[in-house]
């Protein structure tokens, strides 16, 4: 496979702005059982929320909702434990309305690239959102046995 | 209202390697608040309304029951002229699942600059890529 241009990457464009809008982002992780249908992460750590009640680790610890109706940035990130390379490792990212229906889901799906290693995995994501959507991150494996996954982070802006 | 566009494709068949990657066809407008878009003209790209930096993210849905290589990329053309690319390049994970590969990278564009979204297998067979999407946002 060629790429194009030479066939290296390229570097990425300097600079950020500041957020458009509210921002939050929420931390944690797990000890997953092998198969069944995953864990969804229960955040023990807000890492921020500039509009206070995006995040609510007492009532809601698992999600990070949208304050408004607009598009946000979402990031989705977690390390896996070393130790096995048996199965494959997944981290979904959900969209679910306020009624709580599942809206959409973005996934990273890949085996354990090393025993030695801890393996990451990463989804981002731009979504349409309403008032009151909100995400959760799901962790799921097959390596036959528990598994710990750590430094998950949920990390949600509104651009527009 | 900051320029963003996003558009989806339900899907496509993909055969497998050659060398060269495949543009990805969208067939329907998520959103487009500055005229980014236009499918019924150029239906493979997102424009860049004015000159600035964009965050691109992209997503891609492979169909199981193959192995092998599987890659994913966001590309930047000027006046039709390849620019720059960022790409994701991973093995299928397992035959019997699917294969997601999500993907985001930021580019500088001057106004006019186009993206497309490009994709890419060597499963020794046609390979269908669904749920595909890319999504287009000015930041700064």
């Amino acid at each position: 496979m060629s790429f194009p241009g030479g066939g290296g990457f390229v570097q990425q464009a300097a600079g950020s702005a500041a957020p458009a809008g509210p921002t939050a982002a929420a931390a944690g992780g797990a000890t997953v059982g092998t198969g069944g249908s995953g864990v969804t992460i229960s955040f023990s750590q807000v890492l921020w929320d500039t509009d206070g009640g995006m995040v609510d680790l007492d009532a809601q610890p698992t999600r990070v909702t949208c304050p408004s109706a607009g598009k946000y940035l979402v990031l989705a990130y977690g390390v896996w434990d070393s130790g096995s390379t048996t199965g494959i490792r997944m981290l979904q990212l959900n969209r679910w309305n306020s009624a709580g229906v599942l809206q959409k889901q973005r996934i990273a799906r890949q085996p354990q690239a090393s025993a030695s290693y801890a393996q990451e995995q990463t989804v981002p994501a731009q979504l349409d959102c309403s008032q009151g959507d909100y995400f959760t991150v799901l962790a799921y494996h097959e390596r036959g046995s528990n598994l710990g996954i750590s430094g998950v982070r949920l990390e949600v802006t509104k651009l527009l | 209202m900051t320029p963003s566009a996003a558009l989806s494709s339900a899907g496509t068949v993909i055969t497998s390697g050659g060398g060269l990657f495949h543009v990805i066809t969208f067939d329907t407008v998520l959103w487009d608040t500055a005229s980014m878009t236009d499918l019924a003209t150029s239906p493979t790209i997102i424009s860049a309304p004015a000159a600035g930096r964009y965050l691109v993210t992209a997503y891609g849905v492979w169909a199981a029951g193959r192995t092998g290589l599987r890659a994913i990329g966001i590309e930047r053309f000027r006046a039709g002229v390849f620019q720059e690319g960022i790409y994701a390049r991973q093995g299928q994970a397992a035959s019997a699942y699917s294969q997601e590969q999500p993907h985001c990278a930021k580019f500088q564009a001057e106004q006019d600059d186009t993206f497309k979204l490009v994709v890419y297998q060597e499963s020794s067979g046609n390979v269908a890529i669904g749920s595909v999407s890319m999504e287009v946002t000015r930041f700064a």
